[in-house]
């Protein structure tokens, strides 16, 4: 008996409309589109994410938004891959970036939070496993300002 | 820093952003395509 591959692509932000349009919210922006590409919604809730799931590409695929705000972003990630059975290293996290340029998307392995809390808080939850392979997409935008 | 990342886009970023999603939503599905070193090197050679 084999067991289903799952990937999970994490988008970091802050919930609620307050933050819904705001630099930081890049990742909630992201699997938004994602999902409504794929033409479903976020019609699961638990762990203090909200999630759905499809396939790409013939692969299952879990898209979650953490709920717990930016800089408890690791808990609900870290429960909803225990739940599911993804490893960390099936993980793909998106999130905006200070050190790029607006409207950059990079993808990057191996690197540090870069002062990041969302990515801070799911470094200090998954511990050295998420630093050493995960599959993050790091995304996007904000250059410092002025 | 804070009240940055926290803060609106700028007219200019907005009219840029469904762009910069799109590329992200690409990126995510290339990882999941090809594997996230075929990614890298497709996406980050692109900007």
């Amino acid at each position: 008996m084999t067991s289903t591959r799952f990937i999970l692509i994490a988008g970091l932000g802050n919930p609620g409309n307050t933050y819904s349009r705001t630099r930081h919210n890049i990742g909630f922006l992201v699997v938004e589109a994602i999902a409504e590409k794929a033409g479903i919604a976020f019609n699961k809730t638990r762990f203090d994410a909200t999630f759905t799931r499809t396939t790409l590409h013939g692969q299952e695929v879990f898209l979650a938004k953490p709920l717990s705000y930016m800089n408890r972003s690791g808990p609900p990630l870290r429960n909803l891959t225990a739940y599911f059975k993804i490893p960390a290293t099936d993980m793909i996290v998106v999130h905006d970036d200070m050190d790029l340029t607006f409207g950059a998307v990079k993808i990057s392995q191996n690197r540090g939070s870069g002062g990041h809390n969302g990515i801070k808080s799911i470094a200090e939850t998954f511990g050295t496993q998420i630093l050493s392979g995960y599959a993050s997409g790091s995304v996007t935008l904000i250059p410092p300002p002025a | 820093m804070t009240g940055y990342v926290l803060g609106s886009f700028t007219p200019d970023e907005q009219s840029e952003l469904d762009q910069v999603i799109q590329d992200a939503a690409t990126a995510c599905d290339l990882i999941v395509a090809k594997g996230v070193v075929q990614a890298m090197n497709q996406m980050n050679a692109r900007r």
